[in-house]
């Protein structure tokens, strides 16, 4: 199952002009799990996608609301000569077909 | 319920993006002890700081602020607002006080106005760089050169100027860039709700009806602080709370979801309880927070980069989109032997920027996928200089250079770009980008964000 079909909201945003965040809120518990258990968002995963270090990201797992938050910092910050996404809104994109594998 | 309470309405997360009028109404028959409302954000970008600009139009800022004003004056209650015309520098704090006394003088109203500055003066921060009491936080940081470099550097204030505006008994608070949360904060505080119920009711109350369940457009929140534990609920009658929607509003634009770093101490929300008390409002219990042994103030500033000229086109033939990459690193080399041409010796220096649109424009670095599978792509051409009239004259240059810009699949003159506009190019006036992030030690915070007094009687400044 990809995993913008066992999410509610994928989304990313500046968190500050110098660090973009992206939080990934899962329809439940279970799905919620079973990414963590499988390592589909570890810092090394999404290092790899997005082509950077993978100590520069910090992920987060927040079980109360079944999500995981990836923050990690901007390439060019925010506003400067060449920063593509002033909001850092459409950096998410990338991880949205991951592939978590549905077995219980 | 009884003992302490204090009851607080959020106009909404930005002053100016509206909220139902029949929300607030609902929210004022709660009985509330102050409004407050967010007016900035560096989310807007960099422009703003540096410029001296705001965001919002007059008329949106206008629209809530005078309701808000309305309804805090009728109730006698105090308003809030901080981080004033967006970035909340000097000029925007200025710029809300003229909206303020318009509003003031066609409905005569009278109040106690106090306006704290948050702009940072070079050579106090200059000295304080120099004594070490300024610490970067991002690399460089906010440095000794950043310092110098910026066309404006504001401080994040922290609860401590709210409180002695409101302990002056000032009606309405106009205050430069400020943490979100402390808007929030200070009066709760102020009546001995313990701060970490007062900075994580705050953090939910920032953004407005950010924290309902669908916020179907910006609106207002109420919550109800005890001495241990807050509540909090929609205003309008279509949007509710839930524990998981009250949760997961810590996410939003922090990337630590867990520890809130505030000017006076850090709200750690990781063991915090949401329980649902009615099918809208939710009741959290069980937050701390460490106050900061020395309290300090996040440094924002702007630095100017020059002057843009921005040229939007298109190109759909295949085999330059096949080739796109070298054909941009040559559009840059025939651009810089034509301006040498042009110039001569006295060149100036400029920075050309092409953002590739149906490629990695987006992503840019980050962008993983590499392969074009479009059959039309979106150029836009950004030259940054030190005048409008040499981004002007090089944006010209680089036009035409690149509508006939040649490629060996075909022979003769061709026309590769398809420009959007005459004239093609879109002047862009003075950008800037953020320098770095530092916190300045502010022992006695007063001292960094003065606060002063104007007096209004019946519409009128009388001091």
């Amino acid at each position: 199952m990809k995993l913008r079909d066992c999410t509610k909201l994928i989304r990313s945003k500046n968190a500050g002009p110098f660090v973009v965040t992206i939080d990934v809120m899962f329809k439940n518990s279970e799905m919620f799990n079973k990414c963590l258990d499988q390592n589909i968002l570890s810092a090394k995963n999404v290092a790899d996608i997005y082509g950077i270090a993978s100590e520069k990201i910090d992920t987060f797992a927040i079980p109360l609301i079944s999500t995981i938050k990836i923050s990690f910092p901007r390439a060019v910050s925010q506003g400067d000569l060449g920063d593509p996404d002033n909001h850092g809104g459409q950096q998410y994109a990338p991880i949205l077909d991951l592939e978590i594998i549905d077995v219980s | 319920m009884s003992g302490l309470r204090v009851k607080a309405i959020a106009g909404n997360g930005v002053l100016g993006s509206g909220f139902r009028e029949s929300s607030l109404l609902r929210g004022m028959a709660l009985g509330p002890d102050f409004i407050g409302c967010d007016a900035g954000s560096t989310d807007p970008g960099p422009y703003y700081l540096g410029a001296g600009k705001t965001a919002f139009p007059k008329v949106a800022v206008k629209r809530d602020l005078s309701l808000l004003m309305k309804a805090a004056r009728s109730a006698n209650i105090p308003l809030i607002i901080g981080s004033a015309g967006t970035a909340g520098g000097r000029p925007h704090v200025e710029s809300l006080k003229e909206i303020t006394l318009e509003i003031a003088s066609e409905n005569e109203m009278s109040f106690k106005l106090a306006l704290i500055d948050a702009e940072q003066d070079k050579s106090t921060l200059t000295e304080l760089w120099n004594r070490g009491k300024i610490t970067p936080i991002s690399y460089p940081g906010l440095d000794y050169e950043a310092i110098q470099a910026s066309e404006r550097i504001v401080g994040m204030m922290g609860a401590d100027p709210f409180v002695y505006a409101l302990d002056q008994k000032a009606d309405i608070v106009i205050a430069g860039r400020s943490s979100d949360c402390a808007i929030y904060a200070a009066l709760p505080i102020m009546r001995g709700i313990d701060p970490a119920v007062a900075w994580h009711a705050a953090k939910i109350l920032e953004c407005g009806a950010a924290a309902a369940e669908t916020r179907s457009s910006p609106d207002c929140l109420f919550a109800e602080l005890e001495k241990t534990a807050f509540e909090v609920e929609p205003l309008s009658g279509e949007m509710i709370c839930t524990p998981q929607s009250v949760a997961a509003h810590s996410l939003y634009e922090n990337a630590n979801p867990f520890e809130l770093i505030e000017p006076d101490g850090v709200l750690n929300i990781a063991k915090s309880h949401y329980q649902a008390v009615s099918s809208r409002r939710v009741r959290v219990t069980n937050s701390s927070f460490k106050p900061k042994t020395v309290k300090n103030a996040k440094l924002e500033g702007a630095v100017f980069l020059g002057y843009q000229s921005v040229i939007i086109g298109g190109i759909r033939d295949p085999m330059i989109i096949g080739q796109i990459d070298d054909w941009a690193g040559r559009l840059k080399k025939r651009l810089k032997s034509r301006v040498h041409d042009v110039y001569g010796k006295d060149s100036p220096t400029y920075h050309f920027n092409i953002a590739i649109y149906g490629k990695d424009a987006v992503m840019g670095d980050l962008e993983p996928v590499k392969k074009i599978t479009s059959h039309e792509i979106g150029l836009v051409l950004e030259i940054t200089s030190d005048t409008q009239e040499i981004s002007n004259t090089i944006i010209s240059l680089a036009r035409h250079q690149a509508l006939h810009l040649p490629i060996p699949e075909w022979s003769g003159l061709i026309t590769g770009v398809a420009c959007r506009h005459s004239p093609p190019f879109l002047e862009r006036g003075k950008v800037y980008k953020f320098a770095g992030d530092s916190l300045m030690e502010t022992s006695n915070p007063l001292d960094f964000f003065p606060c002063r007094f104007v007096t209004i009687m019946n519409g009128t400044e009388i001091n």
